[in-house]
């Protein structure tokens, strides 16, 4: 039986006031006077209000019942408390055989979303509400050991093993090659910084430096493996009801009176054919350009629905047992590509890229995966769906400068840096579509064309000494939506108060599938 | 006639008046051992600072303890160091792009020992960059180095926040005990800052390989938010440092490539600067191998925030001993038109060589901040390649914004210098796949 989330809560934040006394204020916290066995947090709340009315879209109907989940203007979607704990201990005192380098990193973490608890009513009526797909207790707060690893150095060998994020690639915002680890979208998606939607994973990975070769010098070989047979993690998928869950699309459009309906996700078996693994390669050529290739297997996040019959009745005087199943197991692909980064002096610019080739990407064309009834007996007979397979080209163009505008700031620079993803897809189908129904139309899904892009740029800079750091994100789909992230963040040690606005405005397209969830955050995080 | 004559006696004696009193400013512009120079009597300094300084002093920023070092500062260089103040007479120069050339080869030596130009020609058009040159190398000859260092923001009230890192060095040039070792990437040395606290910033690192010749450095950071090593630019060098009074090339007041400035030899002088101590401080080893203070060691050098009491800045250095030195004056302009800094000029320790105060002024040429190191002679009383004393300025140093009214400080509790090359800093840190360890 779990303790309850509050007991927790004030159990970490005693620990944290705690440390905070008895070791040095906004600086590491040593067990030992060598400094080699620290440990550190934070304690983190972060209160999000809704700026837009989401009436419609987020309103829909679920099995039995009918809730309604219309969020309007005002109401707080979002309570996340966070408390951090870090351990870190270099083992140096010991002396290993071989010259073996060993220290070890353990991050506890603990979050509580209190919106299903004492928020507005909406959500307080989501955990009343049968649902399948998760259990909102287990949704709205958990403990867990979030990074557990050690580290062996020897020379040039390195190895991780253990519980841990690895990030490959280039791309900012959007993932192409970063896709060994999944994200966890269900508390804010793109609203949230990319790496606190990580889930790390439980992997070796190791990495020889090799030296240099011609003319590739820090030419490294990398590769990891993550055991199908004890990780089968895969992204999470929000309740419905929540406030970042997408609406699921109904089979053929039509409603079915008292059918027994059941969403349900499918994650990989655990079995060491499910395993995550890859390589790559990276060096630097000519002493200015970083290269990179690699090749791995893993799951990609995306849903891709499909409709299972498990059983239907002749003639149907009984309702037919249907489901709707997110499949994740099918999301198994095998990613190739590259990437480079150099820096070119002429314009005193950094010039990334990386281009990725995703083999078998499931995709939802609605007549393959939640085919229409059969009426040729004169009743509907449903059939189970498939799940079709597309290969896709992704790449990513990226600039990164450091301007001077001094009429604005005559201390720091302003980073800005601007990218450029497309997207292509082989063998493509004119029904290809994103799982999401066109709101009002249940039955209408957004189309995907054969040829999509989407450009980011992002500007940020530091004032008073550093402790104000204002940020803008924007990215454009031109088919029609754009996202906007500004944000500012002010430090007073120990604390940081950061306030963001987060928008998605245009059309039902891409990104613009969550126009109407605009939102400010308010972040009050404690550093010990 | 008579009145011509009193004129003439009014004037000589107006002259002479005039004269005894200039005489007098001369006179009264001396430090002796065991004084205390502070606002009250801060024209005893005058010619021994630059003027940015001594207005700090004026200002009552500064309060000096004057003393004298108790050893000769050739002492701390290894012998084998020291033999090159003779070896390496007319062995070096410097090419158009002011990198150190092999004066008989004219190409970029592959190994470079002990001090290059230990006989500076003052008329010479580039002494500056001999003199930059020697600062490098002459510091690369304690070997490597791991030091943790405390990185703070201090204001007039005081002490505000400070971060934590862990600055890594691996030094190819001018360390006797890299000799041997293959460089075939032709690196000057390379460094590792990585950042231990607060928890936000732990796991930010930034790696720079320094090349001989003239190679562009290549600087990478690691950013924890997107978990990737990041390509930047040289010209973030001069970017203030987490939104500090320091850029990265303030480290050690320059850190970075030479043949990135101009170096002109302006002036030599006789100057004061801050040293921890008149006598070397004893350093022990530690059983990894490395050497520092050692653990319950107290007698650091502290800075005004940390003594009770004390009168002067916050940020200006409490318990250093201010000696005189000779020095060299040097003025330098970077060549990158992107560089955030203007003229700078550097007061360097004619003997070690090192920076001893950096005044830095903005592109249009006006005055901005004011930097100046604190040294540590440390005594390991044994051998340690060949040598048991060495000059460091890991005492800290202090940037202040005089637009601001804000300084930096950067100063290590717990240096310590490693001489076994492998033992405790590894090379294979600095790769790509090396440098990606030391990141979550």
């Amino acid at each position: 039986m779990k303790a309850k989330p509050w007991s927790l809560l004030m159990g970490l934040c005693c620990l944290g006031v705690i440390l905070l006394w008895g070791g040095r204020a906004h600086a590491v916290f040593y067990l030992d006077a060598d400094k080699t066995f620290d440990i550190s947090g934070q304690i983190q709340t972060r209160l999000t209000f809704r700026t837009q009315d989401s009436k419609g879209f987020t309103n829909f109907e679920l099995g039995f019942g009918n809730v309604k989940t219309h969020v309007p203007v005002g109401h707080l979607v979002q309570h996340r408390n966070l408390v951090y704990l870090e351990v870190n201990h270099d083992l140096k005192k010991i002396q290993w055989p071989w010259d073996f380098k060993i220290k070890y990193h353990i991050l506890g973490r603990l979050y509580y979303d209190g919106i299903y608890d004492y928020g507005p009513h909406v959500f307080r009526k989501v955990g009343d509400t049968y649902n399948p797909v998760r259990d909102i207790d287990d949704f709205k707060w958990d403990v867990d050991l979030r990074e557990y690893y050690v580290d062996i150095s020897r020379g040039p060998l390195f190895l991780r093993i253990g519980r841990q994020n690895l990030s490959w690639g280039e791309a900012d915002v959007f993932r192409l090659l970063d896709n060994i680890n999944p994200l966890d979208n269900t508390f804010g998606f793109i609203f949230e910084d990319l790496n606190d939607r990580r889930i790390p994973l439980r992997m070796i990975r190791g990495s020889y430096n090799i030296g240099k070769v011609g003319p590739i010098s820090s030419f490294a070989v990398e590769g990891f493996f993550a055991p199908g047979a004890f990780e089968h993690t895969v992204a999470p998928i929000p309740p419905p009801g929540t406030p970042y869950a997408p609406p699921v699309p109904r089979p053929g459009g039509i409603p079915i009176p008292g059918s027994i309906f059941d969403e349900f996700t499918e994650k990989p078996d655990r079995r060491w054919d499910n395993s995550r693994f890859g390589l790559r390669l990276q060096g630097v050529l000519f002493e200015n350009v970083n290269l990179a290739i690699a090749g791995y297997r893993t799951y990609l996040d995306d849903l891709t629905p499909r409709l299972v019959v498990f059983q239907q009745f002749q003639p149907p005087a009984i309702p037919p047992i249907l489901g709707l199943e997110l499949n994740r197991s099918e999301s198994k692909v095998w990613i190739f590509g590259g990437s480079l980064n150099y820096y070119e002096k002429h314009i005193d610019t950094v010039i990334r890229s990386e281009v990725a080739y995703l083999n078998d990407v499931p995709v939802f064309i609605p007549r393959i995966n939640t085919p229409d009834p059969d009426f040729s007996l004169g009743f509907p007979q449903f059939l189970t769906g498939e799940i079709p397979k597309r290969d896709e080209v992704r790449f990513v163009v990226g600039l990164d400068k450091d301007v001077w505008i001094r009429a604005l700031n005559k201390k720091n620079t302003f980073l800005v840096s601007l990218q450029y993803f497309g997207q292509y897809i082989r063998d493509y189908d004119k029904d290809i579509k994103m799982a999401v129904p066109k709101f009002p139309n249940s039955t209408d899904f957004i189309s995907i064309k054969r040829y999509e892009q989407t450009i980011t740029a992002l500007i940020n800079t530091k004032y008073m000494n550093g402790n104000l750091k204002p940020e803008f994100v924007v990215a454009y789909d031109p088919r029609g939506a754009v996202l906007l992230l500004p944000s500012i963040q002010y430090e007073w040690d120990p604390f940081r108060i950061k306030l963001q606005y987060g928008a998605i405005l245009g059309k039902f397209t891409g990104m613009g599938v969550f126009r109407d969830r605009d939102q400010v955050s308010l972040t009050l995080t404690w550093l010990f | 006639m008579k009145n011509i004559s009193m004129m003439r006696c009014m004037e000589v004696f107006v002259v002479v008046v005039l004269l005894f009193i200039s005489l007098g400013q001369f006179a009264m512009a001396d430090v002796s051992p065991g004084e205390v120079i502070d606002k009250s009597n801060w024209e005893k300094a005058q010619g021994f600072l630059p003027e940015q300084i001594l207005e700090w002093v004026k200002k009552g920023y500064l309060i000096m303890n004057i003393g004298a070092l108790k050893y000769n500062m050739k002492d701390a260089f290894a012998p084998s160091v020291y033999e090159t103040f003779t070896t390496n007479v007319g062995k070096y120069d410097v090419d158009k792009y002011g990198e150190l050339i092999d004066q008989k080869t004219g190409k970029y030596p592959y190994e470079i020992y002990g001090i290059p130009f230990p006989v500076i020609d003052e008329k010479d058009p580039n002494a500056g960059f001999k003199i930059a040159h020697n600062m490098r190398t002459g510091r690369s000859s304690g070997g490597h180095l791991y030091a943790e260092i405390d990185h703070c923001w201090v204001s007039p009230r005081g002490f505000e926040r400070k971060i934590n890192f862990s600055y890594i060095t691996y030094q190819y040039t001018g360390n006797p005990t890299a000799k041997g070792i293959p460089n075939p990437d032709n690196f000057e040395r390379t460094n590792i800052f990585k950042v231990t606290a607060p928890f936000d910033l732990a796991g930010t690192a930034i790696m720079a390989w320094n090349y001989q010749g003239p190679v562009e450095d290549a600087n990478f950071a690691y950013v924890p938010a997107i978990r990737r090593v990041r390509r930047t630019s040289p010209a973030s060098r001069s970017d203030a440092l987490f939104g500090s009074d320091f850029c990265i090339d303030d480290g050690d007041l320059f850190e970075g490539k030479i043949s990135t400035m101009n170096w002109k030899l302006i002036g030599k002088t006789i100057g004061i600067f801050a040293h921890r101590s008149e006598a070397p401080m004893r350093w022990i080893r530690y059983p990894d191998g490395g050497y520092g203070f050692p653990k319950d060691f107290k007698n650091y050098l502290k800075y005004g925030w940390e003594v009770p009491g004390w009168k002067g800045a916050p940020w200006a250095p409490a318990n250093a001993v201010w000696v005189k030195r000779p020095v060299y004056i040097v003025e330098a302009y970077a060549k990158d038109p992107y560089y955030n800094y203007g003229r700078q000029i550097f007061w360097f320790d004619a003997e070690s060589f090192q920076p001893l105060y950096k005044i830095i002024y903005d592109r249009a040429g006006k005055y901005w901040k004011g930097g100046l190191m604190v040294y540590i002679t440390y005594d390991t009383g044994q051998k340690v390649g060949d040598f048991d004393k060495f000059n460091d300025p890991s005492g800290g140093e202090v940037f202040f914004d005089e637009r601001t009214n804000h300084a930096t400080v950067q100063h290590c509790h717990m240096g310590a210098w490693v001489h076994r090359a492998d033992k405790y800093v590894n090379k294979n840190d600095f790769t790509l796949a090396g440098f990606q360890k030391f990141c979550k």
